[in-house]
């Protein structure tokens, strides 16, 4: 548990500091913000932003060091504070947090008036040390050899990443802060030349974030060139990281870092080919820049946040270049999504319950006829979801029925609900109270408790009883922020390649949910895109149910 | 543990549940070897790892088979490489023996693990 908290904290604390970095470079770069001068509502704005994120950023660096000194005081018995609060690690934790307070009260302060050139330059370089030392407790600073080059080449690929999604962050936040003061808007509208007029007239009628009134679109080209060499930067310092610590191709589909390698990387390409989508509208708008590239830089927004957290569970993986001996093979991987009949029939209850582990013990072996266990809820699971997919398209090529399916949740959740646990009321000895003193138990329950509100809550936005804006967006941010989970979620089990194997299908499960998230946002934000991001969705969503339907653990 | 847990992937698109994650750093030799037979009581246990670690907040015990504990002192001078890890070890009986370890590695990840060797009587 300590370990997935540790993952998403510092996942939380990637994006954070980004948005501090990400909006200095907003202010200096592309608003072109100036010393002695007090900022307008725009910096004002980006600024309070920047002291929000790095003081949340602050609290977040506090709590990793909480959680180490946690997990150390857990194994030891004892809590070791002088031998812990020498090592490099709570050092420079110790250091971030002061760094992101420090940022937290300069970016307050300016915000509120003038701020000197000291002030800038201070703000600057303590959000540039913020991120950069983040490789100072990443692998780089741990490794045996060629541990500063490593360090470097790490803190700029960090550096590049911040300035990419925090950009993205300050330019989604303004539209969104933006669109909201909508009531100047005819008059802004009356004083634009004809086609920015139209664009305008457009976003008033779609109730979008108005882009536009970043005024200049020389404004959002500065973004965009901001935004492309930061690329150019991640991509190159992500190839030598990935050379360093990858080693050889084998290892990118054989351990679960390179298999997390790639999924950043599937990640990205749909990012960069918005970012150049929207590049070249902002770079050819001398009309307005529209909804489009509106909806698609909240896209790669989102894509880029995912990115970060998938970058987050890299920091809890070893290497793969060190991982020889536990290393799966290709054939072996492939395996592994090598469809076969699904197992709809359930191995032998009392069999399970007699060779099982005990429930709350360590899991020393995988028996058969727990994998048996585990393929058939798989498989059962992802009928479930297969039927919903393909509902879901029924229902998008006009078949009105179809568009309850989200009731196909109920059917999950009840299969839930009798499967979760064969020792667990109904099917084993616990009864209901006492199985739920149990916590994993009492985990799943809760998390069957959700599908069934998010199944009643979809329900009603699919049939209209709720306004598909705002609430239709709630399913495209569970499916992204579901994704993103996944991604940052394993098991520790007997040994590194059983638990990479049993788990390889997760990346593929946290990318096509993320895909299908940003896809329904995309049909919900820009119904002027198409029937593309409905498909792009509902085939996501139906392949996360084959994947399912098709999973094997041996 | 029984599998339930794979049950939670069936709706991963709307949460997960929370697990440990997967190991970090890693064992990639040790003295007396994993599985191996001795024929005489080591006077050290030897680890080293993939990654450097922070030697003060790591620790390595022996256990028997009927849960007896030697302590295993680990060293703490810096007169080894920043990857290894050494541990004291007192005489031990014959028979079976654990060693359980644990380290806190310089990036920050506490990280335990344990093999067996056997003492020939």
């Amino acid at each position: 548990m300590a370990g997935f908290v540790d993952v998403l904290l510092r996942g939380l604390i990637l994006v954070l500091t980004s948005v501090a970095l990400g909006g200095v470079a907003w202010l200096r770069v592309v608003l072109r913000a100036e010393p002695h001068v007090k900022p307008d509502a725009p910096m004002a704005l980006a600024l309070r932003a920047i002291a929000v994120a790095t003081a949340g950023a602050a609290l977040a660096q506090a709590a990793v060091v909480l959680v180490g000194l946690g997990a150390i005081a857990d194994a030891h018995g004892t809590w070791p504070l002088g031998a812990f609060f020498q090592t490099t690690f709570a050092v420079t934790a110790v250091v971030r947090v002061m760094l992101a307070a420090t940022v937290a009260v300069l970016a307050a302060t300016m915000a509120r008036r003038a701020a000197s050139g000291a002030m800038w330059t201070a703000l600057t370089t303590t959000a540039t040390l913020l991120v950069a030392s983040s490789a100072i407790v990443s692998h780089a600073v741990a490794r045996v050899e060629w541990r500063m080059p490593l360090v470097a080449l790490d803190a700029a690929h960090q550096v590049a990443a911040a300035l990419w999604v925090g950009g993205l962050a300050h330019l989604v936040l303004y539209a969104i802060a933006n669109g909201r003061s909508g009531a100047s808007q005819p008059r802004r509208i009356s004083n634009r030349p004809p086609a920015v007029r139209a664009g305008l007239a457009a976003l008033a009628t779609t109730n979008m974030p108005d882009y536009t009134s970043l005024n200049v679109p020389a404004v959002i080209r500065r973004f965009s060139t901001l935004a492309f060499w930061s690329m150019v930067a991640i991509v190159a310092a992500g190839l030598a990281l990935t050379f360093a610590y990858v080693g050889d191709p084998g290892a990118l589909v054989g351990t679960a870092y390179g298999v997390m390698v790639l999924s950043k990387v599937t990640l990205l390409v749909p990012a960069l080919a918005l970012a150049y989508v929207n590049m070249r509208v902002a770079r050819r708008a001398s009309a307005a820049p529209g909804a489009r590239l509106g909806s698609f830089v909240e896209v790669e927004l989102g894509l880029g946040i995912t990115i970060l957290f998938a970058a987050a569970s890299l920091t809890s993986l070893p290497p793969a270049v060190d991982v020889t001996t536990d290393r799966a093979s290709v054939a072996e991987v492939a395996a592994r999504f090598t469809p076969t009949a699904p197992r709809l029939t359930s191995p032998p209850i009392d069999e399970l319950l007699r060779t099982a582990d005990p429930l709350m013990g360590r899991q020393l072996e995988r028996k058969p006829v727990e994998r048996a266990w585990s393929e058939y809820n798989h498989h059962w699971a992802g009928l479930f979801v297969v039927t919903m997919g393909a509902l879901a398209m029924l229902h998008f090529v006009g078949v009105r029925p179809a568009r309850h399916w989200p009731l196909v949740f109920l059917g999950l959740a009840t299969f839930l609900f009798v499967r979760n646990d064969p020792r667990a009321w109904p099917l084993g000895p616990a009864g209901f109270w006492e199985s739920l003193t149990l916590p994993d138990v009492l985990q799943h329950r809760t998390f069957v408790l959700l599908v069934v509100a998010f199944a009643i809550f979809e329900w009603m936005v699919r049939t209209q009883r709720l306004a598909e804006r705002p609430w239709g967006y709630v399913f495209p941010m569970l499916c992204a922020v579901g994704g993103g989970l996944l991604l940052t979620h394993s098991h520790a089990m007997f040994n590194l390649k059983d638990e990479f194997l049993t788990e390889v299908t997760h990346a593929p499960l946290g990318i096509f949910g993320a895909f299908a998230g940003w896809g329904r946002w995309l049909e919900v934000r820009l119904p002027a895109a198409g029937p593309a991001p409905g498909w792009i969705w509902r085939g996501c969503f139906t392949t996360v149910g084959l994947i399912l339907l098709f999973y094997r653990e041996g | 543990m029984i599998p339930s847990r794979s049950v939670l992937l069936a709706a991963a698109l709307v949460i997960v549940a929370a697990a440990p994650v997967a190991a970090h750093s890693l064992l990639l030799s040790s003295s007396p070897a994993a599985d191996v037979v001795l024929q005489t009581s080591p006077s050290v246990v030897m680890l080293r790892f993939n990654n450097r670690i922070e030697k003060r907040l790591s620790r390595v015990r022996l256990v028997d088979e009927r849960g007896t504990i030697a302590t295993a002192p680990t060293t703490r001078v810096d007169d080894e490489t920043a990857e290894t890890l050494w541990a004291a070890v007192p005489p031990l009986a014959p028979g079976a023996w654990r060693v359980e370890w644990q380290v806190f590695s310089t990036d920050g990840h506490v990280v335990s693990g344990s093999y067996q060797f056997r003492l020939a009587p």
